[in-house]
């Protein structure tokens, strides 16, 4: 793998609710290189999306605030651009997939509008008629099938495979260098869920992009991913390369996802369901926060928040912040 | 997208029909016109050989057949206060005036009111926005006359800039044009606002943000095109509300409009002239929301190819 092509250090988002200041995103470091697949898991509610809404710089509005750290795509920290800025790096640098393909295409547009309207973005001053032809290459390059037919077609006469593929055309037209899909694949059919992994795939080792790919999924990680990162309230409680995290995951959380994840040679009369909620919005907290619904949880865990340590697997780039790690279990 | 068209013709017809059944319902409820066309001293045959002339002896659902055979073709006979005109006539000529000061007010409406919708949505919670919100909440408290008044006793008597009332220019219509707008300009201001904000929270303006469009297009193309239904669904309500509006507005100003000619029809116990008034403005509520119906198809594709 080459040198990263976006790196997040310490980044830090908070919302502000009328209880205070709220951290959505603590702390959180990660890079991902060209040709690079880089899972984030965790619960709804982890920060796994508003980490990719902190990178895009689309938080809500006005309540959503990046509040420190640094986004270094190559070498420009893309933290504290003007808007105009940032909207340049919007869909030429970076492209982005949206969860719900019902919801993400605008529906008084035909798709190949909307498709050329991310080409035009990339390529000021062409007429929309010299981009019709790529247009349909485009939707052929995402397998959208009769193509030439479907790109004056309206979002509500797709599929939701067919819409999702759309998406995927709008978020390569500007042949970005890192594309970050927020679970993607949630809305679809699993059979078509397949599919579309499949094309990421085929995107990603002929343009060498590199992926951000969010999921709750484990399965689909361990398919698609090279490395990832475990979220839990708004922190990286686990990350290393997907081989290090599933040899010996070394935080409670990450096992327990583990766990969650229905094997196909198992029977079993019960799913493995994690105990109790994910941690409320809240500003002041203290420990892990994960203490609350973890197992293994002592005194310690509920007090002070652990540091990231070395995890199990022994690898160069496994990393966990558990207080139990390899003293308890 | 003709069959939708279609459908909306069949009900506006249907809904035609029964405004005629009220129309002609009314007349009779409010007590036999013979009351009103012979002076009280009358004698029975005068009284009968008048009923018979005019055909209401006759049962009423013939009479009513009569009636809307009639009404098609706009006769509604002849005016009783007017005399020597058909009703029909009267409305007619005093139509101008009404279109004119209703679509100046219309006017007036959407081109303050959609940007002053779309900005506090934009910069919600600003001191814009709250603004915004005063000007709407005052609209939607001043009564039309109330507010025609103050404006003519400020803008007219005082200051002198416009004339106090009469017919004429666009000078003599900027007054009760905003006098009838300033409600309107209330509603529509507060939809519009709702409308963007829902809007603006939705996954495909997210889409459009992340996918590079600048924010310029990202609110008026995006997000603007999607919310325009509202403001679109209101214009029927609007276009209706003008006219009865103008009942008031024209009243105060005294603008020769088919809104003060009502008032003097109804005074002069006209009949024909009454009704003839409360067909057209029937007719053009059924038109205006037509014309709303045709332009959802245009806005939204989704209901141009269901």
């Amino acid at each position: 793998m080459s040198a990263s092509v976006l790196q997040v250090k310490n980044l830090r988002t908070v919302l502000d609710l009328s209880s205070g200041s709220v951290p959505v995103v603590d702390d959180v470091s990660f890079d991902v290189g060209a040709g690079e697949t880089l899972g984030i898991v965790g619960e709804s509610g982890s920060g796994k999306s508003m980490t990719a809404l902190s990178i895009m710089q689309v938080l809500p509005q006005p309540i959503g605030r990046i509040e420190s750290g640094e986004i270094l795509l190559e070498q420009t920290d893309l933290v504290g651009l003007s808007d105009e800025e940032i909207a340049k790096v919007r869909g030429r640098e970076i492209g982005m997939i949206l969860q719900d393909p019902h919801t993400s295409l605008n529906p008084v547009f035909t798709v190949g509008n909307q498709v050329i309207e991310a080409l035009q973005i990339n390529n000021p001053g062409t007429s929309r008629k010299s981009l019709f032809g790529r247009v349909v290459d485009l939707l052929k390059k995402v397998n959208v099938a009769d193509a030439e037919r479907r790109v004056h077609a309206y979002p509500h006469q797709m599929s939701g495979g067919m819409k999702q593929r759309v998406v995927g055309a709008i978020a390569i037209a500007g042949a970005p260098k890192v594309i970050i899909a927020d679970e993607p694949t949630t809305a679809l059919d699993v059979t078509i869920q397949l599919q579309y992994l499949e094309l990421l795939r085929d995107i990603q080792e002929e343009t060498g992009t590199a992926i951000i790919f969010i999921t709750h999924d484990l399965g689909i990680v361990a398919n698609l991913c090279h490395k990832l990162v475990v979220m839990y309230g708004g922190k990286i409680v686990e990350s290393g390369t997907v081989a290090e995290v599933f040899r010996a995951p070394s935080h409670p959380y990450t096992e327990a996802l583990l766990k969650s994840v229905p094997s196909v040679d198992q029977k079993v009369d019960r799913l493995y369901a994690i105990e109790g909620q994910p941690p409320a919005l809240s500003a002041d907290r203290k420990g892990c926060s994960f203490a609350p619904r973890c197992p293994y949880a002592r005194d310690i865990c509920t007090r002070e928040v652990p540091q990231q340590e070395a995890g199990l697997s022994g690898g160069d780039t496994h990393l966990a912040s558990c207080w139990n790690m390899g003293r308890d279990t | 997208m003709l069959r939708f068209i279609f459908t909306r013709l069949t009900h506006m017809l249907i809904a035609l029909f029964v405004i005629t059944v009220i129309v002609f319902s009314l007349s009779h409820l409010t007590g036999s016109p013979i009351d009103a066309l012979l002076p009280d001293d009358a004698t029975q045959q005068q009284i009968d050989s008048l009923t018979e002339h005019l055909g209401l002896d006759r049962p009423y659902y013939v009479q009513y057949l009569t009636f809307l055979q009639n009404a098609a073709v706009g006769d509604f006979g002849d005016s009783t206060k007017w005399k020597g005109n058909t009703a029909a006539a009267v409305v007619l000529e005093r139509l101008p005036a009404t279109l004119k000061l209703g679509g100046l007010a219309v006017l007036i409406s959407v081109v303050v009111a959609i940007p002053l919708g779309v900005l506090s949505a934009i910069w919600r919670g600003s001191i814009f926005d709250r603004m915004a919100g005063i000007i709407a909440l005052l609209g939607q408290s001043f009564p039309a006359f109330w507010l025609g008044i103050i404006l003519m006793w400020i803008f007219a008597v005082t200051l002198g800039w416009f004339p106090t009332s009469g017919y004429g220019g666009l000078s003599y219509m900027i007054l009760p044009a905003i006098a009838m707008a300033w409600f309107q300009i209330a509603a529509l201001t507060r939809l519009t606002r709702s409308a963007m904000l829902e809007v603006l929270d939705t996954e495909y303006v997210k889409l459009a943000r992340v996918k590079g469009v600048n924010e310029r297009a990202v609110i008026w193309k995006h997000a603007f095109r999607n919310a325009a239904i509202v403001p679109v669904t209101y214009f029927g309500v609007l276009a209706g509300s003008l006219l009865t509006g103008s009942v008031v507005v024209e009243t105060v100003f005294a603008w020769p409009g088919t809104g003060l000619l009502a008032i003097d029809a109804i005074r002069g116990r006209d009949f024909p002239v009454v009704q003839s008034v409360v067909m057209f403005f029937a007719v053009f509520y059924l038109l205006a929301n037509f014309l709303v119906d045709v332009l959802y198809a245009v806005v939204d594709p989704r209901i141009r190819f269901s």
